[in-house]
């Protein structure tokens, strides 16, 4: 080591090149040789990426770049004629530029390998012109979570999957580069696709100020980026958790088993690797609730409740009739998930790669509705499965000091969503282990409401299996929940949504090892939604709502990045975007003569620019960073039809699609300061501010007034501030962010006019999702932050949040909607999940496994993440129940004992008949109990042990 | 130590797939009374003529309207004999059945299979004018409400089948008009009125006496008219009167097939009186010839099948057969007695006090009873019976 000076700046020092999320899957090396005494460049140096054919001379400047290098560690072999061979080890990530400089000795002495790894933790980003936060494959599977989701959740500025105020589906999300948005229902279904966190490299989510290479998104951009096949050995890796053995109160009933395990495919060349990843999750309370299947309690509702719910408890005739039914866990939530991902890498030529993925995805559960929960037979449910293929070739080449590549991706999607009443046999005869069932859900009638809707409509039947919700008997109010409680009969509807689509993406980019860029891209998606539902299906000649419609996208994007004197990285770009949604409508649907009209092309030109830049001084300790931008996205496609949308409370409300909506878009500004405090510290500021336009939901006016019809010309704006303090030591890290923010729109008919006349009325009031504060934390500690050598690791996850708006119905005041500013509850949880490892089992010698500890919402906080609308609290009002109880007459007709009506229950006072009086009180209570709030609260808490092995 | 905490988190992870699903709310409706007499129905309005399943795990009876029919003064239910939910014994009054029908006294096949009952098919209107504007006068003077009409006025008596979809019409039936209300077409105004006391039975004690009876074999049915039995062979279009069976309602025939018991009404008197119906302008619209029977006792006897042996019990009425012929039960003085079938050791059965329409259970073990409640109607009871 005395004859040769290897020096080497790490990221924190000499990283370009901002993030390109279209080539997600790999990274780059930008690179500088230099003669160790005059430091001097050294032209014409072989530069080698080991294992691999890639090879590239220095330039004149000394400088060289790789592109489409697999993401994971490398080792670069530096030679020239004249100076000793040095190899260093590189830890490529996807989507970033790592910058080495590398000084040659003359003296001829054998060369160590020298690791120029970076930070486990990036404190400080020169080249990011953004805000990000980026998740590494090993950091994810050791947090407490249990999908992509949340991770997600965990950067700053994300909420409930909501981005900076936006709504759910105002993101978009790149597997691998590929762009994969359920463009049909992402306003109400998320993504649509899922990854396991085993399966996946690195996450990186974009909050604001995305690149011209992202488009489809208001808010966020996640990218995804999938584990390959070591190229060395074959590893495999093997864990299962439940929480079965643990107390009820601390059991959701769930039980995980995710196995992966790739490896060099040799018989097919160097290179060659296969990457497979299962997951299946059986749960027995899919959507667990802190408080279970609870009741209302006294002090959910208001005092005059109050005193009627502890009147009614403490009665020694009708107590049994208070919260007769309860559980730690909700019933008919049973459901299971299976994900499968395979991905084969194959080194087509010597400049060529292509790699091919495969993704398959089966989400199905139960959905708990209150009114059918004493119903011991049919129950809602929803089943979506999604497939996705993504064939990449990437073709690149090096020439001294600059690099070409071209990327063409082929991809085909099937999302295929399924809701309605769950055929008895998926839980009576279907295999189940654990929880997870080994078949898919079966739903009534589902290959009649499947069959070509010619059939359906000539047949004029009652969907096939359905019955009549109703029902007197069954629950423990007996004939006075009728109409409350369902407990025969199914629930009424049936819908399935199908979207398939086949794209393409072309890109190709010109890269000097100076840093500078130049990108261009084009994208396509054809669509074809296939959109049915069927309310009141057991009734014979109701007629569907059915859609086929071919919808198209496209878009083209172009950049140019440079990079000044390695410090300052501008990006300017521009983004076009385009669709059609593919349908021909009525000009007024009242008027079936009124003319036709096809939906056209909608296009919008969007300019973004971005800038990143060391503040003078500070020699690269504080970085600057500020970007501008247009962004826009088509509207979810079930917006174009009229369609029967379920809330979070699973209530459904209709509202009244537009085919020719155009595009939601807006204007996106926002300005970082980040600071290096110390060697382990550092501290981001970001301000930002977002003006949005053409609020989605909009709808064709046509005669009369509708409710829950909006108009285009709805706006709003989202501003806020985020800080983020990062701190990363040999054995611990951590990251805690805090956001603030104000989300507020305006809308014309947000509230019904009960004057009958759609007025022009503007009011302004907070989004939905406006979500003022928010902290969240994240620590990894011991093994789980990279220390090898502890057993132990911890790692844990936090929130503190405040409440979203409370979306309140109002009566007008003087004709004038009163100002709203009732909010949600503060909520908070905290997950920690500790492991030990222990080593060498017996018998397999390359094999090591620990045990998992992993609580959830550690401190069983009840967060409330919804209130009712009418009152602002759990519980209904006073009013409302007694007027439900009040439904029965005063002549009715007593209920004898030999009636299939009869109840003991409801007999309060034994003699056989049920009375008038008898029936009141036990509808009160049927109303009571019916109003669970169950679904208002967040998860509850778990406790779960695992094991996992690897080898 | 290695092995002993893997060993461990293995037996903790071992019950992983033993916690079940959340379980459904199990329902609790009604208490299961066994104790001595079990009231099964507790309908505000009337329950009657209770018969057994063949099985014994039923009881049928005809109630005044159920849930299924609310209105029907005749809905055929099958109830469990330990009580709880009944429903309706026949397709034709369960939930949605369009038609309403006037079902009675339902009776099972005893070789199974068929139900007997009696439909009663049409009901007179109470005033022999169908007009309103009417002043009557009566020799000897009368009150209007004295002088209506006898309600019954056709019947059917039905066998069907108990799996049987299609509607009554189709089932074998023995229809008749119910003797005691004559039109003269010659006149066009007059009509003659015998008020029988099977059909002051039938007004006043609201109890009907046209049940019909099974014979053993199952394919005959005896029946009454009011004012005498038939035996009818089901199918035929024509039934057979039984001789010496006059004014004989409420047949039962006995296990062994020889003997056909059954209640006699007694005519103690009869009284007689014409009413004329004017309108306002003193026209006559119509005459009413009316004979009124008093009745006398209830008298409960045995007849052979052909006629023969005619043998009076005493008082008594609503006969009923034990399993096994060793005994006949019947209603005597406001409850329910059992003897002999020669009449011989009569003795009142305990706790059955109001009881009326006894039938016998197959095991011989338990009457089922009509028993009226304090609040004036009558509901099924369940009575044990001893040796």
């Amino acid at each position: 080591m005395r004859h040769l000076a290897i020096a080497l700046c790490a990221l924190a020092l000499s990283v370009a090149a901002p993030s390109a999320a279209w080539s997600q899957s790999t990274g780059q090396i930008l690179g500088r040789v230099l003669e160790a005494d005059t430091r001097q460049p050294v032209a014409t140096a072989d530069v080698n990426i080991e294992g691999t054919d890639l090879h590239v001379l220095t330039s004149e400047r000394g400088d060289f770049i790789f592109v489409s290098v697999p993401t994971g560690e490398h080792k670069l072999r530096v030679s020239r004629i004249g100076f000793a061979p040095t190899v260093v080890t590189v830890l490529v990530r996807a989507s970033r530029s790592t910058q080495l400089t590398i000084e040659l000795s003359t003296a001829p002495v054998e060369v160590e390998g020298v690791t120029a790894e970076v930070e486990k933790v990036r404190l400080i980003e020169p080249d990011v012109t953004v805000t990000h936060e980026v998740i590494l494959g090993t950091e994810l599977r050791e947090l407490p979570v249990d999908n992509v989701e949340q991770v997600v959740e965990l950067t700053v500025g994300v909420s409930d999957g909501r981005f900076r105020g936006g709504r759910v589906g105002q993101e978009v999300y790149r597997i691998d580069g590929l762009e994969v948005k359920n463009q049909s229902e992402a306003a109400t279904q998320g993504a649509g696709l899922e990854l396991a966190p085993s399966s996946i490299e690195e996450i990186e989510v974009v909050t604001g100020g995305f690149g011209v290479d992202n488009g489809a998104a208001l808010s966020g951009v996640v990218s995804y980026v999938t584990r390959r096949g070591s190229p060395e050995r074959w590893q495999g890796r093997a864990s299962l958790s439940g929480d079965h053995w643990a107390p009820s109160d601390l059991s959701w009933g769930f039980t995980g088993l995710s196995m992966s395990l790739g490896g060099p495919l040799k018989f097919l060349g160097a290179g060659s690797t296969i990457f497979g990843d299962l997951l299946f999750q059986g749960l027995v309370d899919g959507d667990a609730r802190a408080r279970g299947l609870t009741c209302l309690e006294p002090e959910d509702g208001d005092v005059d409740l109050a005193a009627e719910i502890d009147a009614l408890s403490s009665s020694p005739t009708a107590g049994h009739l208070y919260c007769p039914y309860t559980s730690s866990r909700l019933p008919y939530q049973r459901g299971d998930k299976m994900i499968a991902f395979l991905r084969f890498d194959q080194p087509l030529h010597r400049n060529v790669d292509m790699f091919l993925t495969f993704l398959y995805n089966r989400r199905q559960q139960e959905l708990y509705t209150p009114e059918f929960k004493y119903n011991p037979v049919y129950q809602l449910g929803q089943r979506t499965k999604g497939y996705l293929a993504n064939l990449t070739i990437d073709w690149s080449t090096h020439r001294a000091g600059q690099a070409y590549r071209v990327v063409a991706r082929a991809a085909a999607m099937r999302l295929d969503r399924h809701l309605g009443a769950v055929d008895p046999w998926t839980f009576d005869e279907r295999g189940r282990v654990a929880g997870f069932g080994l078949s898919d859900f079966r739903f009534l009638g589902e290959e009649f409401v499947r069959a070509p809707i010619e059939e359906q409509l000539a047949s004029g039947q009652a969907v096939p299996g359905y019955v009549r919700p109703g029902g007197s008997t069954g629950t423990p109010f007996g004939p006075a929940a009728e109409g409350i409680f369902f407990t025969e009969g199914a629930p009424d509807i049936a819908n399935w949504n199908v979207t398939d689509f086949i794209g393409g993406d072309l890109i190709g980019e010109i890269l000097s090892s100076a840093g500078h860029a130049i990108r261009a891209g084009a994208m396509t998606r054809l669509y074809e939604i296939e959109s049915y539902e069927r309310t009141l299906a057991y009734l014979p000649g109701s007629l569907p709502s059915y859609a086929r419609f071919y919808p198209t996208t496209v878009a083209g994007w172009a950049e140019a990045e440079l990079l000044a004197a390695h410090d300052v990285t501008i990006q300017i770009g521009a983004r076009f975007e385009g669709f059609r949604s593919g349908i021909s409508f009525s000009e007024d649907r009242v008027d079936f003569l009124s003319p036709v009209i096809d939906t056209d092309w909608h296009t919008l030109f969007l300019p973004r620019v971005g800038v990143a830049v060391p503040v003078p001084g500070t020699y690269g300790r504080t970085m600057f960073r500020f970007n501008y931008g247009l962004v826009a996205q088509a509207p979810d496609f079930r917006f174009f039809l009229d369609t029967t949308l379920g809330d979070s409370l699973r209530t459904d409300i209709r509202r009244q699609g537009n085919p020719n909506l155009t595009f939601e878009r807006g204007t996106s500004w926002e300005i970082g300061l980040d600071q290096l405090l110390g060697e382990r510290l550092s501290l981001g500021v970001t301000g930002y501010m977002k003006e949005l336009n053409n609020l989605i939901t909009s709808s064709l006016t046509f005669s009369g007034f509708a409710e829950n019809q909006f108009t285009t010309g709805d706006f709003g704006s989202v501003r806020g501030v985020e800080l983020t303090l990062r701190g990363s030591w040999p054995a611990f890290d951590f990251r805690i962010g805090y956001a603030l923010s104000s989300a507020k729109g305006v809308t014309s008919s947000a509230f019904e006019d009960p004057g009958g006349g759609l007025t022009e009325r503007r009011l302004e009031f907070p989004l939905a999702f406006d979500r003022r504060h928010s902290i969240d934390l994240t620590l990894l500690a011991g093994r789980a932050a990279g220390s090898t050598e502890r057993k132990w690791g911890i790692t844990g996850t936090a929130a503190l949040r405040s409440g979203y708006p409370l979306d309140r119905r109002v009566e007008l005041v003087d004709d004038v909607v009163p100002e709203i500013d009732e909010r949600l509850p503060w909520t908070h949880w905290l997950n920690l999940r500790a492991t030990w490892d222990f080593g060498r089992p017996p018998g397999c010698a390359g094999c090591s496994f620990r045990a998992v500890l992993d609580a959830r919402n550690i401190f069983g906080q009840d967060n409330v993440i919804a209130l009712r609308r009418d009152t602002g609290s759990l519980a209904p009002s006073l009013e409302d129940l007694q007027a439900i109880a009040g439904e029965v007459p005063d002549d009715m007709e007593p209920i004898p004992l030999e009636s299939p009506r009869y109840s003991s229950q409801v007999d309060l006072n034994a003699d056989g008949l049920i009375t008038a009086d008898e029936m009141r009180t036990g509808r009160f209570a049927a109303a009571l109990d019916r109003n669970d709030p169950s679904l208002f609260f967040g998860p509850g808490s778990s406790l779960r042990l695992g094991i996992e092995i690897q080898f | 130590m290695t092995c002993f905490l893997a060993a461990m988190i293995a037996a903790m992870l071992a019950p992983i797939a033993c916690r079940d699903d959340v379980g459904p709310f199990q329902p609790t409706d009604r208490p299961v009374n066994r104790s001595e007499a079990v009231r099964l129905t507790y309908s505000p309005r009337n329950d009657f003529a209770p018969a057994w399943s063949l099985d014994g795990d039923s009881v049928y009876y005809s109630a005044e309207g159920f849930e299924t029919q609310p209105s029907s003064p005749g809905v055929l239910v099958r109830i469990p004999r330990d009580g709880g939910s009944g429903a309706p014994l026949l397709n034709v009054q369960s939930e949605g059945s369009r038609t309403e029908h006037y079902l009675a006294g339902p009776t099972p096949d005893p070789a199974g299979g068929r139900m007997a009952f009696v439909e009663i098919v049409q009901i007179w209107a109470p005033h022999p004018c169908s007009l309103d504007l009417t002043s009557l006068s009566c020799t000897p003077p009368r009150a209007e409400e004295d002088a209506r009409r006898p309600p019954l006025r056709s019947i059917a008596v039905r066998a069907r089948a108990s799996d049987a979809t299609q509607p009554l019409e189709d089932d074998p039936s023995l229809a008749f008009a119910v003797p005691g209300v004559t039109l003269d077409f010659d006149t066009g105004v007059v009509s003659i009125v015998h008020f029988y006391p099977f059909q002051q039975l039938f007004v006043n004690d609201r109890t009907f006496g046209l049940r019909a009876s099974w014979a053993p074999g199952g394919e005959r049915l005896a029946l009454s008219d009011g004012l005498q039995l038939f035996i009818w062979t089901v199918g035929d279009s024509t039934a057979t009167p039984i001789t010496n069976t006059g004014d004989g309602i409420w047949p039962a025939w006995s296990p062994d097939g020889e003997w056909i018991a059954f209640t006699r009404l007694e005519r103690a008197d009869s009284t007689g009186a014409t009413c004329e119906y004017r309108g306002d302008m003193g026209q006559l619209i119509c005459v009413q010839e009316r004979t009124e029977y008093v009745t006398g006792r209830h008298v409960l006897s045995l007849v052979r099948t052909d006629g023969s042996d005619l043998t009076e019990l005493g008082d008594g009425d609503e006969p009923a057969w034990a399993p096994d012929g060793s005994e006949i039960f019947f209603h005597r003085g406001g409850q329910i007695w059992r003897s002999a079938p020669d009449g011989t050791n009569a003795r009142a059965v305990p706790e059955t006090e109001g009881g009326h329409q006894p039938a016998v259970s197959p095991d011989g073990l338990s009457l089922a009873i009509a028993k009226l409640n304090a609040s004036g109607d009558y509901d099924i009871w369940i009575v044990p019976l001893a040796p």
